[in-house]
């Protein structure tokens, strides 16, 4: 009561001390609102972490996030660069890269899949309970094999299983998801041409790399290198961003050769039938435009189909064109006519005596077929008389003899950039004994490649001008060298011309409509013992059409025939008509020796021609029986 | 004042705007730029496929045969030819 009465009086006489009112200020509001300074402390501190979160993610470990998201999204993306495309010399394919692709393992992988099916049947329901029955169905091979392959390789990540699959099988793997097995794209390279060019375009071996042929060594130009792009994908797998091309791609460069198609297959189909026919054990075939140097088509038998590789051996790859060698035999012969020329000491008309038909020169005997008696040039050429070449050997020497040959190419690499040619071989001079002088003035004692007659031939056709030939379509102008006189060398074409004649070596090259120069040449093969072989023969033709205004050279090497006759004249000569008969129709060369010349023709053939094109045709056809 | 805030507001506005219509149209353009990269790819498939096509179909072989057997063609004799000259 009485405190009560005294707080009373307290209140009534003294103003309220200022700490009892501060006090009951601060807990009236402490009574009203420390619910809310609770709720303020908890969301501002809230706000303060979040605050700090966002510092902390958005700038100390930026760059540690942004990679990480970058590695989530970016992608880096092949671009793809193919092997350039072999070409002929009008653009036609011979060596073709096509897409494909190789089916891949990760037995790893493959091999978890099968633990986690064993060990947790829910994944049962997956729809390919057993992706190594499935892909060994789609290859067509054995599960057990593709098993045995899989668990050999347990730890590893990648194996291949096949390469090079048919796009129809590819696209089947790929639709049917498949863990642990992938797809990658490959090139096969396909030969339109097959066996006809396989020895000379060469091939590759499964990663798209040449082994042999051109393919080897333009390997480089050829290869492609594919390049890498870095890009943004979003969740649907869409590229949303281009981030830029980290290395370009560098697609293989196209190689234009200078064979022609259609020559090629001619001139291979053709040697191929000769072969055939005298079983002979091989040969080779090189046909090369005399104004340019130009290789237009070059053969080899026995030849593989590139497009099949269990059909090949080593053997059947050699382009016996360039990498074999051989003894030329009396086809070097004009090349010795032209040695006299040029020595000034010997005319066209000048005469030899071949009799008795034979001569021993240093210790040997060489002998003719039979006594030919006095011979001019020409007859020397016609008869193919080793006595005469001797003859002229004996007098104009052996440098005259070397120089020459030396000059047309002998013993010299052609510059063709073929993996494994050989340059033929040829001692110095100096070296020379005086039956070796003789013997090399008819083509013994020194070897030559088919490529380097051919050039040699295109050298004395083109007017003593000697041209490097080259596999390559020619863009400019050729370098020429003048290596004999122009004069001399027409005299030498013009005497060739006896050998297809009824009288010469060789009239089974004569061409109806063309005036054909050439040599036949046939050679005793050297044998295992190193002696030469009695009978073993290598048989050369080498020949230039037309010979008034030389276009072509064709030379065609026949090895060891071994049926019937194994004269050159029988065997290289008919094989050289067929092919350059047909490629002087398919290269519309205008014939040099028809019966009766254009005057009177071209009145008789033309005026049909242009009264009734149809009519003009039928005449052709049914013209001239 | 007020005026020039109102214009730089609404401009940025209207920039912001911009910027997301142009990045959906970056990435449009960017998806069909890939789809074409794509379409050129399976362009030169197609392309290398008909070339090798082209030259099974072409190649002499085939050609000489067909001509000989089918069309029954032979090589004239020369006898038979008439030469015309221009």
């Amino acid at each position: 009561m009485s405190r009560a009465a005294n707080t009373a009086r307290n209140q009534k006489k003294m103003p309220p001390p200022r700490a009892a009112v501060g006090q009951k200020h601060w807990r009236s509001w402490v009574g009203d609102r420390w619910r809310v300074a609770v709720v303020f402390l908890v969301f501002g501190g809230a706000a303060l972490i979040l605050l700090g979160r966002a510092v902390q993610l958005q700038i100390s470990e930026q760059g540690f996030y942004l990679q990480q998201g970058g590695d989530r999204q970016q992608r880096v993306q092949v671009i793809p660069a193919h092997r350039g495309m072999i070409t002929d010399r009008n653009g036609d394919p011979l060596a073709i890269s096509v897409p494909v692709d190789a089916v891949w393992v990760n037995p790893t992988e493959m091999t978890k899949y099968y633990q986690q099916l064993r060990t947790d049947p829910n994944t049962k329901s997956n729809k390919d309970k057993d992706p190594v029955k499935t892909l060994a169905a789609l290859l067509q091979i054995p599960r057990a094999t593709l098993q045995a392959q899989i668990d050999s390789n347990r730890s590893k990540q990648f194996i291949y299983v096949q390469r090079q699959l048919r796009p129809s099988v590819a696209q089947q793997i790929r639709a049917a998801k498949l863990p642990g097995v992938g797809l990658q794209r490959e090139y096969q390279r396909f030969y339109p041409t097959g066996d006809a060019s396989a020895p000379l375009v060469g091939f590759t071996n499964i990663d798209d790399h040449g082994q042999a042929g051109l393919e080897a060594s333009y390997n480089q130009y050829l290869s492609g290198k594919a390049g890498r792009r870095l890009i943004l994908k979003d969740a649907y797998g869409h590229e949303i961003d281009d981030l830029g091309v980290l290395s370009p791609a560098q697609p293989g460069n196209d190689l234009a050769l200078s064979i022609d198609r259609r020559l090629q297959y001619l001139t291979y189909s053709e040697l191929a039938k000769g072969v055939a026919e005298h079983q002979a054990e091989y040969g080779s075939a090189v046909l090369m435009n005399v104004a340019t140097g130009e290789v237009l088509a070059m053969a080899s038998v026995p030849s593989f189909n590139p497009n099949n590789r269990a059909t090949m051996t080593p053997a059947l790859t050699r382009n016996r064109a360039v990498v074999d060698q051989f003894e030329p035999g009396s086809s070097v012969k004009p090349f010795t006519i032209l040695a006299a020329l040029d020595s000034g000491r010997w005319q066209t008309q000048s005469t030899v005596n071949t009799s008795p038909g034979w001569v021993r020169i240093g210790g040997f005997t060489i002998r003719d077929h039979r006594n030919y008696g006095v011979l001019d040039l020409r007859g020397i050429l016609e008869k193919s008389s080793n006595v005469g070449a001797s003859h002229i050997a004996e007098d104009i020497g052996n440098q005259a003899l070397w120089t020459t040959f030396h000059d047309f190419g002998v013993g010299l690499d052609t510059g063709v950039a073929f993996p494994g040619e050989v340059s033929g071989k040829m001692d110095n001079w100096r070296d020379w004994s005086v039956s070796g002088t003789a013997a090399h003035s008819y083509g013994y004692g020194l070897s030559v490649t088919t490529l380097q007659m051919a050039a040699a031939y295109a050298a004395l056709a083109n007017h003593g001008r000697y041209i490097h030939p080259t596999l390559l379509r020619r863009t400019q102008p050729p370098k020429a060298v003048q290596v004999a006189p122009a004069k001399n060398a027409d005299i030498v074409v013009s005497l060739l011309q006896a050998v297809v004649s009824p009288e010469g070596t060789a009239p089974k090259a004569r061409i109806p409509g063309f005036h054909i120069a050439g040599k036949t040449g046939t050679s005793r093969m050297i044998g295992a013992d190193g002696k030469y072989s009695t009978d073993k023969y290598n048989t050369v033709f080498a020949g230039i059409a037309p010979a008034s205004d030389p276009r072509l050279v064709l030379v065609v090497v026949v090895t060891d025939p071994q049926k019937g006759s194994y004269y050159a004249g029988d065997v290289a000569a008919p094989i050289f008509q067929h092919i350059m008969a047909g490629a002087l129709r398919m290269l519309n060369i205008r014939p040099d020796d028809l019966p009766n010349e254009p005057a009177q023709m071209t009145a008789q053939a033309i005026s049909p021609a242009i009264s009734k094109v149809s009519s003009s045709s039928s005449r052709i056809r049914s013209g001239g029986g | 004042m007020r005026f020039l805030a109102v214009i730089l507001g609404v401009s940025v506005f209207a920039s912001a705007i911009v910027v997301v219509d142009i990045a959906q149209r970056d990435r449009d353009l960017t998806r069909s730029l890939s789809e074409q990269r794509q379409a050129i790819q399976k362009l030169n498939v197609t392309y290398a496929e008909l070339q090798l096509e082209e030259g099974a179909l072409a190649a002499q072989g085939r050609v000489d045969q067909i001509a000989q057997t089918r069309l029954d063609m032979h090589m004239p004799s020369p006898d038979q030819i008439t030469m015309v000259f221009r």
